[in-house]
């Protein structure tokens, strides 16, 4: 089993609604994004760029690439960074030593780093916290908890917590367009491999040698113009 | 022993406790507020001051090493007075970044992973693995020397192979990250160990000088020129280093040399300084003594400057920079999670300045005041402690080399008393 991700940059609409859902399902503290979407050589968010004279506009959401030569993995001295047995990397929030070495080495900046003790936010009877309620452990890895440990490294787990029990990622349900395909890449009978087949697709950052689990098809628009 | 003596030997102690003390406090800050507070770095910027500090002791300790194995080695008799301070400054070097490491840490406490569960492919793994074995080395060198150990030529070639082994493995931590170009080339490690010479060397230099009269002249012009051509050497590699950015043609390396642009003054600092110290090494022979004093004291800051602009370049430019999918266009980076909205209110940068702040300045005692302290217990122990000459393996040149201290300083030198002392002391315990 590999668990891929597919991202239809036809289908993008540039809502930011997964990286608000990421953030809310995740119980990301304040000022920690898994997930981020902008438009490329836009000199402000949701502006066109002009390439040949005529104008162009794309969405490309950007969170973890769960890459299958993980140089976050490779760097990270106590193995508090690890791929499982889906191909999804996480983190082991309990043997992070916060050296940030995995940030330095991941070309696609998708590390946060908890700078300072999580604060929640204050609601009407007192602090309110968002998010998946309880830890999560996988093969006694802590991969989730709700309330982070200070000067420990995070990212996208492809919400492990749900996707273990048979869930898909909070992005992928709240995606309005449907522009996010999520499944087992190994399986052709998948809904991303059914979704993917025939169909070109191509991944950030190649040049690095990482070998993403998020691929990207290509937008047509412009297209025949 | 005069009171003036005491009084002056009181300092160091004095600004090692102060700096050690206060170097805490400011750890402590840390810890308990954050780094978010606590230091001027960002997710974009992920790498502060410690990492500079950790690099710039770690190369005073390796270049130390390499120059007190080289002058045993070498039988350099000439320099022999100058290899127990080299060596402490070896041992107090590494010790040093060792704990600016422990500082830059954010989550001190889990350390213990590193032990039980060590990731073999890090090179920060084999980093603390280099790092633990040439301190080791360097504390069986302390004993060696103190006890004029007739293995000491076997140790010392153990201390230089640690040192080199250390900063190779320094270099790869750095030249290893594909994502930084700044980083990303075969110099990294090569101008690592030359980085080292130049700092051993300078130390050397600025040692001797202020000691002129333990060592001939013929000695302190041979340091001098050994730093003046070691300095050339890793600006021919800078050069190269920059080169190779100027001339790679990738949207990341314009990004590099922005991030070079918009720290130029740093930059020109650490070429210049270096350089104006080949010059003045080289030129100045009206006082040579002085000259030394001066071009090892403007290597040392410019090799500062050089470990901080291993930052700048690497953290303030963007790693990834994407096209649009359908169509032949340039490629543009995309902003990044700061991770300091709490503090800025900047959620998403292209790319972040960093100004390391005032506790990250005071934290940066405490490493320096630690390597002060291991430095003035290692002089302590081989002056106090151990056999203080060559009596006990007979090694002809050390003993020459003391011959040529006990005649060439002033009688009334407290180390060289505390020297005869010692000796005294010694002869009478076997006497009986």
């Amino acid at each position: 089993m590999r668990y891929a991700m597919a991202i239809d940059l036809d289908r993008c609409i540039g809502c930011r609604t997964c990286a608000v859902i990421c953030k809310d399902h995740n119980a990301e503290p304040r000022g920690i994004w898994w997930n981020r979407v902008f438009s490329p050589g836009a000199p402000e968010y949701g502006t066109s760029v002009i390439v040949d004279g005529a104008p162009r506009m794309e969405f490309v959401p950007i969170s973890c690439q769960h890459c299958e030569n993980a140089p976050c993995q490779q760097v990270c001295p106590t193995g508090a960074t690890y791929t499982d047995d889906t191909g999804t990397v996480l983190v082991d929030y309990e043997k992070c030593i916060g050296c940030r070495y995995c940030i330095t080495a991941c070309p696609y900046e998708v590390r946060q780093f908890n700078w300072s003790k999580p604060d929640g936010v204050e609601g009407v009877d007192g602090e309110y916290r968002w998010g998946y309620p309880e830890d999560y452990r996988q093969d006694g890895h802590l991969v989730y908890t709700p309330v982070r440990p200070e000067g420990v490294v995070e990212k996208c787990t492809f919400c492990a917590q749900y996707t273990n029990q048979g869930g898909i990622p909070a992005c992928c349900t709240g995606c309005p367009a449907n522009a996010r395909i999520f499944g087992d890449i190994e399986d052709p009978e998948s809904e991303i491999s059914q979704y993917m087949s025939g169909r070109e697709w191509l991944v950030l950052g190649e040049s690095f040698g990482t070998k993403p689990k998020v691929y990207y098809l290509p937008s047509t628009r412009g297209e025949g113009e | 022993m005069t009171e003036q003596t005491q009084h002056t030997r009181k300092w160091p102690i004095i600004l090692a406790a102060v700096f050690i003390a206060v170097g805490c406090a400011a750890w402590i800050c840390q810890l308990t507020m954050g780094l978010l507070v606590g230091s001027g770095m960002s997710n974009t910027f992920a790498w502060g001051l410690m990492i500079a500090v950790f690099a710039f002791l770690v190369g005073f300790g390796a270049g130390s090493q390499f120059v007190a194995s080289y002058i045993v080695l070498a039988n350099r008799k000439d320099l022999m007075p100058y290899v127990k301070t080299a060596q402490a400054v070896a041992l107090a070097g590494a010790i040093g970044a060792g704990v600016a490491i422990l500082i830059d840490l954010g989550h001190p406490a889990h350390i213990m992973a590193m032990i039980t569960g060590p990731n073999p492919t890090s090179a920060l793994t084999w980093d603390m693995i280099a790092l633990t074995v040439f301190i080791v080395i360097a504390i069986i060198n302390v004993i060696a020397i103190a006890r004029n150990s007739k293995a000491l030529k076997f140790w010392m070639v153990l201390g230089l192979i640690s040192a080199f082994a250390l900063q190779l493995v320094e270099g790869l931590l750095f030249a290893l990250m594909e994502a930084r170009v700044w980083w990303h080339s075969f110099i990294m490690p090569v101008d690592f160990i030359v980085v080292a010479v130049v700092c051993g060397l300078a130390i050397a230099v600025i040692a001797c000088a202020l000691k002129k009269d333990e060592f001939k002249p013929e000695a302190l012009h041979d340091l001098s020129f050994l730093l003046a051509v070691a300095i050339i050497v890793h600006l021919v590699l800078a050069v190269i280093e920059l080169a190779i950015v100027c001339f790679g043609g990738s949207a990341a390396d314009g990004g590099a040399l922005a991030a070079i642009g918009s720290v130029w003054l740093f930059y020109a600092l650490e070429l210049g300084l270096p350089l104006a110290a080949v010059f003045v090494l080289l030129l100045g022979k009206k006082d040579p003594a002085k000259s030394m004093l001066i071009g090892g004291v403007l290597t040392v800051v410019g090799m500062f400057f050089h470990r901080l602009m291993l930052l700048y370049p690497a953290f303030a430019s963007p790693t990834l920079y994407v096209p649009l999918s359908n169509v032949a266009s340039p490629s543009w980076p995309l902003p990044a999670s700061t991770g300091l909205y709490n503090h800025t209110g900047n959620a998403f940068e292209i790319a972040q300045g960093y100004i390391p702040n005032f506790v990250e300045w005071v934290s940066m005692l405490l490493p320096l005041g630690v390597a002060l302290a291991v430095f003035l217990v290692v002089i302590w122990f081989v002056a106090k402690v151990g056999k203080p000459a060559a009596e006990a393996s007979g090694t002809q040149d050390i003993i020459e080399a003391k011959e040529t201290v006990e005649v060439s300083e002033p009688a009334d030198d407290p180390e060289v008393v505390e020297v005869k002392e010692a000796l005294v002391e010694q002869e009478r315990g076997e006497g009986r």
